[in-house]
C-alpha cells in the first residue's frame, strides 16, 4: 500500500466539500445547515494543509489559522441570528419563514 | 504502510461521520457527531505535520466551536420560551453552591501552598525548540502581521454583533 | 516600521472612529442623546484626508495592502457611501431605538474592512476582510430584533454569505497550491508562466474564486438572497450595503480577475459574458413585477450589478475608467433613492409600497422631486449622472466587440425605465386618500439627500475630470 499522495488529501477534501454541500441543500434544520458549512470549511482547511504540506512551506497552516477565526466568527453572528430568529418563530425549519419567500 | 493505513483508516472515519452529521434527525447527535469529525480532522493534521494546527483544531473547533452550538441548541430545543424557565430561587441556590465551590477551591489552595511550600515551576513549557509550533509562531507574527492584527478585528465585529443580537435588552 | 503602516492609515482612522462609538456608548445613560454619529464623521474626514495625502504616492504595507490609485478612488467612493449612509441612519436610529454605539460602530467597522478589501493585494487580505464586512452588515441586517422580516433576512443573508465564502475560499486554496502564494503579484507572474492551456486546477480556481465574487456582487444566479436581504434591512443599511459592499466586492473582483487572473482572461470572460446577461435580463424583469419600492430597488441593484459586470469584460481604454466611474454613480444614486425610503419610513408604517408615494408631490414636494432625479439617473436619463456611466460601459462594450452584452444592456435599461417611472407617475399624478402619512424630514438627511443630487447632476453634466481621475487610477494596475 503506497502512502497517501497529495492527490488522495485533495480527493478527501473534495469529498468532505461535496457532503457538506449537499447538507446545506437536504436539510430543512438551521443548526444543521450551519453544521454543515462547518465541514465544509474544514475540507478547505484540509486543502491547505496538504497543499503546504506538498509545497513544504507553512504558509498553508497559517492560513488555516486565518480560516478557524473566521469560522469561530461566522459561528458567534450565525447562532446569535438563529437565537433572535427562533424567539420569533420557535421553529427551526425554513420552510416556516413566512415574512419572506425562502 | 503504517501511513497508508492510518491515512485510509482517519479518511473514512472523518467521510463516515460527515455523512452521519448531515444525515441524523437528532441536532444534538449531529453536533456530537460533527466533535468526533473535527477530531479525526485533527489527526489527519497530526499525520501532515502541522502539529500546532491538531491542537488548534481540538481547542478551537472541537471544544469552542461546537461547544456554542450545543449551547445554542440546548437553549432552542426547550419547549417553552427560555422566560417561562427563569425562576430566581434556583438561581440564587445556583450562584450560592458556586460561590460556595470558588470558595471551597481557594481555601484547598491556600492550605495545599502552606502545607508544601517553594515547588518551582518547569523553566521552560514542554514545546518542542524548533518545531512546527516555532515556526507557525514566527510567521504570524513577522509576515502575517496584517492578517493577524485583521482577524483581531473581525473577532471584535463578531463579539460585538453577537452580544447586539442575542441579549435580551440593550 | 512606521512608515510601512502608511497604506493602511484610512482604515486606522475609520477603525478608531468605531471604536470611540463603542466608548461613547458604554458611557451612554439610558435614553440620553449623544451625536455617536458625529464621530463617524469624524473618522471619516480623517479617513479622506490620509487618502489625499497618499493618492499618487502608491505605497504598499508589508506588501499586502497597496495604497494605489485604484484602491484609492474606491476608497474615496466607500468615504461617501459612509458619510452619506450615517446622515441617513439617524431617524432610523432614534425611531427604531436601534442600540446606537453599536450601530455606528458595526457600520464604521464595515467601512474599514471594505476599505481593507479594495486596497489588498493579497488573497488572504481580501477573504478576511470580506468577512470583517460580511458579518458587520448580516449584524446590521437584523438590528431590528424585534422585527422577524428583518431576523429572517439576516439569516438568509449570513446563510447563503458563508456558505459562499466556502466557496470564495476553496478558490483561494487552489490558487494556493497551483502558485503556492496568496499575493496577487506572484500568482499573476506564476499563472502567466505556465503552460499556455488552462490546467484544470486553474480553472478550478478561478471557477470558484467567480461564484465566491458573484454572490457578493449578487450576480444571477448567485442573488437569491438579495431582495429579501435588501427588503427586511432597514433602509438606510440597505442603501449601504447595496453600494457599500458593492463597491469593495467590485474592486476586489477587478484587482483580481484583472491583474492575477489576466492570462486566463479567454477562459473567465466567456462565463463572466453569461453571467452579465442573465443578470441583467433577471434583474431588469423580476424588477418590473415588483410592488415593493425596496424588492424593486434590489432588482435594480441586481441589474446594476449586471452592467458593471459588462464594464469589466470590456476593460479596455474606453471601459478601464468606465468600472470606477460607474461604481461612484451607482453609489451616490442609489443612496440618494434609498436616503429616500429611509426618510419616509415613519415607524408604524414602512411606506414602501409603491402605492404609499400616491401623491408624495402634494406632500413633500422637495423630496418628490429628489426621488426623481434618483430614478431618472437609475434608468439613465440624459442629464444625470447615471446616463454617462452607461454610456460609456455600453460603448466600451461595442469596442471590445461584445455588441451582444452591449444590445442587452441598452434594451434591459429601456425596460427598467418603465419600472423607475411607474414611481414617478405614482408621486405626480395620483393624490394620496389619506394625507399626512409622511414624518417630517430631519435637517442632516435633507442636507444629505441635497448633496447626492448636485453630485449627480455634476457628474453628468461635467464628467471629464472625474472620467480622467478613474481612468487613470485603474491604469495603476493594470
Amino acid at each position: 500500500m503506497p502512502a497517501p499522495s497529495l492527490g488522495d488529501y485533495l480527493a478527501l477534501s473534495a469529498v468532505l466539500f461535496a457532503i457538506g454541500a449537499a447538507g446545506v441543500f437536504v436539510r430543512r434544520n438551521l443548526i444543521t445547515i450551519l453544521l454543515s458549512i462547518e465541514i465544509m470549511l474544514n475540507a478547505v482547511n484540509l486543502t491547505f494543509v496538504a497543499f503546504g504540506r506538498a509545497l513544504g512551506s507553512a504558509d498553508g497552516q497559517i492560513i488555516v489559522f486565518f480560516v478557524m477565526t473566521v469560522a469561530a466568527a461566522e459561528a458567534a453572528v450565525g447562532l446569535a441570528i438563529v437565537i433572535t430568529l427562533f424567539r420569533h418563530r420557535e421553529s427551526l425549519n425554513p420552510d416556516s419563514f413566512t415574512a419572506l419567500k425562502w | 504502510m503504517a501511513q497508508a493505513i492510518a491515512f485510509y483508516f482517519i479518511a473514512a472515519c472523518i467521510l463516515g461521520f460527515a455523512v452521519l452529521v448531515v444525515t441524523t434527525r437528532d441536532t444534538v447527535h449531529s453536533v456530537l457527531f460533527l466533535v468526533l469529525d473535527f477530531l479525526f480532522v485533527a489527526a489527519l493534521y497530526v499525520l501532515l505535520g502541522a502539529q500546532f494546527l491538531a491542537a488548534i483544531q481540538v481547542l478551537v473547533y472541537a471544544g469552542g466551536i461546537v461547544v456554542l452550538y450545543l449551547f445554542v441548541v440546548m437553549l432552542v430545543n426547550l419547549k417553552r420560551p427560555p422566560e417561562a424557565h427563569e425562576d430566581p430561587h434556583r438561581r440564587t441556590k445556583l450562584g450560592f453552591g458556586l460561590a460556595a465551590a470558588v470558595l471551597l477551591e481557594l481555601g484547598a489552595i491556600a492550605v495545599y501552598g502552606s502545607v508544601n511550600p517553594a515547588a518551582p515551576m518547569p523553566a521552560t513549557p514542554a514545546i518542542p525548540v524548533s518545531g512546527n509550533t516555532e515556526q507557525v509562531g514566527w510567521l504570524l507574527y513577522t509576515s502575517y502581521l496584517i492578517p493577524f492584527e485583521i482577524a483581531s478585528m473581525l473577532l471584535l465585529v463578531a463579539m460585538i454583533g453577537a452580544i447586539v443580537l442575542a441579549k435580551r435588552e440593550l | 516600521m512606521i512608515s510601512s503602516l502608511n497604506a493602511i492609515v484610512p482604515m486606522l482612522c475609520v477603525t478608531a472612529a468605531g471604536l470611540a462609538a463603542m466608548v461613547a456608548e458604554s458611557f451612554r445613560d439610558p435614553g440620553e442623546r449623544m451625536p455617536i454619529a458625529g464621530l463617524g464623521i469624524v473618522g471619516l474626514v480623517g479617513a479622506a484626508v490620509a487618502t489625499l495625502l497618499l493618492w499618487n504616492h502608491n505605497v504598499s504595507s508589508f506588501g499586502v495592502v497597496s495604497a494605489d490609485n485604484f484602491g484609492l478612488f474606491v476608497t474615496w467612493i466607500l468615504i461617501i457611501v459612509g458619510a452619506l449612509s450615517i446622515a441617513f441612519s439617524g431617524p432610523t436610529v432614534e425611531r427604531e431605538r436601534l442600540p446606537a454605539g453599536e450601530y455606528y460602530a458595526l457600520m464604521l467597522f464595515a467601512i474599514a474592512g471594505m476599505m481593507l478589501m479594495a486596497t489588498a493585494s493579497d488573497l488572504l487580505i481580501i477573504f478576511l476582510a470580506l468577512e470583517v464586512l460580511s458579518i458587520a452588515v448580516y449584524v446590521l441586517t437584523g438590528i431590528r430584533r424585534d422585527s422577524a422580516q428583518a431576523s429572517e433576512a439576516a439569516f438568509k443573508y449570513f446563510l447563503l454569505g458563508a456558505f459562499s465564502s466556502t466557496f470564495f475560499l476553496y478558490g483561494i486554496a487552489f490558487t494556493y497550491g497551483l502558485t503556492g502564494s496568496t499575493h496577487l503579484d506572484r500568482v499573476g507572474s506564476l499563472i502567466a508562466a505556465q503552460a499556455m492551456a488552462p490546467t484544470p486546477m486553474q480553472l478550478l480556481a478561478v471557477g470558484f474564486l467567480l461564484v465566491g465574487f458573484a454572490f457578493k456582487v449578487s450576480a444571477v444566479p448567485f442573488h437569491m438572497w438579495t431582495p429579501d436581504a435588501y427588503e427586511g434591512a432597514p433602509p438606510a443599511v440597505t442603501g449601504f450595503m447595496s453600494t457599500g459592499v458593492k463597491a469593495a466586492a467590485f474592486a476586489a473582483f477587478a484587482r483580481v480577475f484583472l491583474t492575477a487572473f489576466e492570462p486566463l482572461r479567454g477562459d473567465w470572460g466567456v462565463i463572466l459574458s453569461v453571467v452579465a446577461g442573465a443578470t441583467m435580463i433577471v434583474g431588469t424583469v423580476v424588477g418590473v413585477a415588483q410592488s415593493n419600492v425596496k424588492r424593486m430597488l434590489a432588482y435594480s441593484s441586481i441589474a446594476h450589478g449586471g452592467y458593471l459586470l459588462v464594464a469589466l469584460i470590456a476593460a479596455n481604454d474606453v471601459g478601464k475608467g468606465a468600472v470606477l466611474f460607474y461604481l461612484l454613480t451607482y453609489a451616490v444614486t442609489n443612496l440618494g433613492a434609498f436616503g429616500v425610503i429611509a426618510v419616509l419610513d415613519n415607524g408604524d408604517r414602512a411606506n414602501d409600497r409603491v402605492s404609499d408615494y400616491a401623491g408624495l408631490w402634494n406632500e413633500h414636494p422637495g423630496l418628490a422631486a429628489l426621488m426623481t432625479i434618483f430614478l431618472l439617473s437609475l434608468g439613465g436619463f440624459p442629464p444625470m449622472a447615471g446616463f454617462i456611466a452607461k454610456w460609456y460601459v455600453f460603448s466600451a462594450a461595442v469596442k471590445a466587440g461584445d455588441n451582444a452584452l452591449a444590445i442587452i444592456g441598452v434594451l434591459t435599461s429601456v425596460v427598467s425605465v418603465f419600472f423607475y417611472l411607474r414611481i414617478v407617475v405614482m408621486m405626480y399624478m395620483t393624490s394620496s386618500s389619506q394625507p399626512l402619512r409622511f414624518p417630517a424630514v430631519p435637517k442632516i438627511a435633507s442636507v444629505a439627500l441635497a448633496v447626492s443630487a448636485i453630485l449627480i447632476f455634476y457628474l453628468g453634466i461635467l464628467p471629464t475630470r472625474v472620467l480622467d481621475w478613474a481612468a487613470e487610477s485603474i491604469s495603476t494596475i493594470f
